[in-house]
């Protein structure tokens, strides 16, 4: 199989590329590793306020169906494939369970997206203890409720975010966090945690998950130096997240670090080329980001994708979008973006 | 939440039991409240779904005689037969 | 760390490991150990770990690989559980033709006392059920096994730095002088010097010659194995072609390309080649799933042997560099030993010499 464009992940990023490059009518192979389209947005069913100039306010779902019914003729999609080697010519090796499909393609661009962290604890292996992400997926994509008595670890917002839903659904929720603040920047979700006076325990320590084949209790000190023992029957780990990176391993790309972008990185340049000429990055697997971040770099690199391939006009375009992104990154991202000037910086040095 | 029409059988472990179509094993499962999917090797500790997006391999189990498939990335079919991981 | 040694190596792998280890008992030697990485950051943490003798060049070398499976007991009571397990070697072979070849084998090889055995299909799947058919016969001996690599270096670095030998990791030799009374080795992280020095670099043997004039006559090959999830046991001897660990999982690999220098990455083509010789080994494999592939640099003396002794015109500069590290271990370590302590092996190496090959400038 030829393509001009591989895209590797089929999240915000990769399809938002997919469609950027469509209306050029370049050529795009999707691969995703899943069942279905869409990444992230998939589970994701409030509205997201912090969207691109381009995109009206709207929920992920929607966000998501609108991406894949824009898909052009020129996309074909495999979904349950992975990257999963180069062959000595320099085809890409995409296998499903049952083969590996060779494709020669003049570009790739990496979408991969981020994985959640973990926290370790005593017990945090236990059937129930689950991460945040796999507690909204199975609330909003496959219907299923986490738990009756729900303790969220953490004040991020995707945990506030999933307190809040479980809490809706009649669930008893308890937020536990480490930190003596809240991490969410969210004002409104914060109130609505307060107006509904879920308890939230800061400044919580020595947790261990109790339970014999699944999660019982929640054990942790708290600062007064009382325990606290919380009965439960799921625990969510809202954890930080880092960038995936085992493609731009495979082809090879540099690495660089950057702990405010979510850790190790690849290396790019300020079109999101990689160390390696036919490789772009964009999305969470470019430095964790928001949302407008994700779709705002997805855009910058396959722009210069369709420059590249097609000889097309974008510096303006780009120079824009950069603008955005820097204004978005600026003021709620702060530090993030002063490590993409750095990582771009040392693409050039 | 997305509608789900179909009503789909499966087993686990031999107990029959219901899913919904489109739904994957790993969350069909849990469900049913069989959060306890299987054991580990050496020690014996429990497990059971943790990241839901194939990556930490918490939630194996044998699908239809094939060891060690990723419980969250597998749609649950009409008749499968899902076991404890056999290996 | 004092600056002056006895005698330094260079290598942490499984070789420069059980030089370090045999020397270590030796009374009263300042010995140093450098690698520019830390113990199996190289080749010996990139293998399969056969201990294998049968489908060597009969003869002497045969012999030295046979007489090291031998210590590997002793070994493992000396220094720790290494899983060694002397499982019994077969290498199918699926051409009426290669009958001739093994007959050939086994005569040769009983010459130097190996216990060698051609088996047909059926006398081969007797031992090992879950070969394939297809096979015409195989060659056998008892004396072939495995070890754990991880195991086996991880253990031989405790035991000598219990007997009290410096290491320096993650350090790299950038030049070597050499007079016949003390060898000066400067590093990244400072100088050192010896009365002796062993060279035990593996694939970078031919670079620390470089160091001293000497062109070292070795070519570098590289070889990438393939790593299942762990099965329930499917294979009880070790293959020519792949071997199950103690934890389940099965060892696929047989490829071998040279003209690759140092490049470790894997590829899909040799990938899938090696994916199928494992079907075609044992069919049942294909439905296992492949956790991962990885990649090993080995080196090749120019022909085929190993390279034992001192380097040409230095009485105080060794070389131990050889293909079959791993099966050669402990009797490498034990015979190198015996030459820096004594000044003499306790057996006949002289065929191991590095000035057997023409090649060499003087």
């Amino acid at each position: 199989m030829d393509t001009d464009l591989l895209i590797i992940g089929g999240g915000p990023a990769g399809l938002h590329a997919a469609n950027t490059v469509g209306q050029y009518g370049i050529r795009t192979v999707i691969v995703e590793e899943s069942n279905a389209l869409g990444g992230l947005l998939r589970q994701q069913v409030h509205y997201i306020n912090d969207l691109p100039r381009e995109f009206k306010a709207q929920t992920g779902q929607n966000l998501s169906e609108y991406f894949i019914g824009n898909l052009s003729d020129q996309c074909t999609v495999l979904l349950n494939h992975i990257f999963t080697g180069v062959y000595k010519d320099g085809r890409l090796g995409i296998a499903n369970q049952e083969t590996v499909i060779p494709i020669r393609a003049k570009r790739v661009l990496i979408a991969t997206g981020a994985a959640e962290e973990t926290m370790i604890f005593p017990g945090w292996t236990l059937p129930g203890v689950i991460s945040v992400g796999a507690g909204q997926i199975l609330h909003h994509r496959e219907g299923v409720l986490p738990g009756k008595k729900a303790v969220i670890l953490g004040s991020s917002e995707p945990a506030l975010s999933l307190s809040m839903d479980l809490f809706d659904k009649g669930s008893d929720v308890a937020i536990v966090d480490g930190g003596s603040e809240i991490s969410c920047g969210n004002q409104q979700l914060l109130d609505e945690i307060v107006t509904k006076n879920i308890p939230i325990y800061f400044e919580a320590f020595n947790l261990e998950a109790l339970g014999t084949d699944e999660v019982e209790k929640l054990v942790f000190q708290q600062s007064s130096g009382n325990e606290k023992k919380l009965e439960t029957d799921v625990v969510c780990i809202g954890g930080e997240y880092s960038p995936i990176l085992e493609s731009f391993e495979i082809l090879d790309c540099k690495f660089t670090y950057a702990e405010k972008l979510g850790g190790w990185l690849p290396q790019y340049d300020h079109t999101l080329k990689t160390s390696v000429n036919h490789v772009f990055a964009a999305g969470n697997c470019a430095g964790i980001t928001s949302m407008s971040g994700i779709l705002l770099t997805a855009e910058i690199a396959s722009l210069n994708v369709v420059h590249e391939l097609m000889n097309e006009q974008i510096q303006e375009q780009v120079e824009s979008l950069w603008e955005e992104l820097i204004n978005i990154e600026d003021s709620s991202f702060l530090p993030s973006f002063h490590s993409r000037k750095d990582i771009i910086a040392e693409a050039y040095t | 939440m997305s509608a789900y029409k179909e009503k789909v059988n499966f087993s686990f472990n031999d107990v029959r039991l219901e899913a919904k179509e489109g739904q994957t094993v790993a969350a069909a499962l849990y469900e049913n409240d069989y959060k306890k999917l299987g054991t580990t090797r050496k020690y014996q500790r429990p497990r059971g779904l943790f990241c839901a997006t194939g990556r930490c391999y918490s939630c194996l189990l044998t699908v239809n005689d094939q060891n060690n498939v990723l419980s969250c990335m597998t749609l649950v079919e009409e008749g499968m037969s899902v076991k404890s991981n056999q290996s | 760390m004092t600056n002056d040694y006895d005698i330094i190596i260079i290598g942490s792998g499984v070789i420069g490991a059980s030089i370090a280890y045999y020397l270590s008992k030796r009374p009263r030697q300042n010995i140093l150990v450098i690698d520019k990485g830390f113990p199996l950051t190289g080749t010996s943490g990139a293998t399969q770990a056969w201990v294998f003798a049968h489908n060597k060049t009969p003869g002497s070398y045969g012999k030295l690989s046979m007489l090291s499976a031998q210590l590997y007991p002793s070994l493992q009571a000396e220094i720790g559980d290494i899983e060694y397990k002397r499982t019994g070697g077969i290498v199918p072979f699926f051409d009426e033709d290669d009958w001739v070849k093994a007959e050939h084998l086994v005569k040769e090889q009983s010459k130097a006392g190996l216990d060698v055995q051609v088996l047909n299909r059926t006398q081969t799947l007797e031992k090992e059920p879950k070969l394939s058919a297809k096979i015409k016969g195989s060659t056998y001996s008892p004396i072939d096994g495995n070890v754990n690599p991880f195991l086996l270096v991880e253990k031989y670095v405790r035991a000598f730095q219990r007997n009290d030998v410096d290491v320096s990791f993650y350090n790299a030799v950038t030049a070597i002088d050499h007079s016949d009374e003390q060898v000066t080795v400067t590093t990244e992280k400072g100088i050192f010097s010896g009365e002796k020095i062993v060279f035990a670099g593996g694939p970078w043997t031919e670079h620390l010659g470089n160091m001293l004039d000497v062109q070292v006559p070795v070519n570098l090959v590289r070889g990438q194995i393939l790593v299942t999830e762990p099965l329930q046991p499917i294979i009880t001897h070790t293959l020519g072609g792949m071997r199950q660990m103690d934890n389940g999982v099965v060892l696929i690999g047989n490829s071998s390309e040279k003209h690759i220098g140092l490049d470790r990455r894997t590829t899909l083509d040799v990938i899938q080649h090696t994916a199928k010789m494992g079907i075609d080994f044992v069919p049942e494999l294909k439905k296992a799933h492949i956790l991962r592939s990885f990649a090993g640099t080995r080196l090749v003396p120019y022909d085929g042997l190993p390279i034992l002794g001192t380097m040409p015109c230095m009485k105080n500069v060794y070389i131990a560099a050889m293909h079959s590290g791993v099966t050669l271990s402990p009797l490498v370590g034990k015979v190198m030993s015996e030459l820096i302590f004594d000044g003499e092996a306790s057996i006949d190496i002289d065929g191991y010499d590095i000035r057997r090959f023409n090649k060499i400038k003087p």
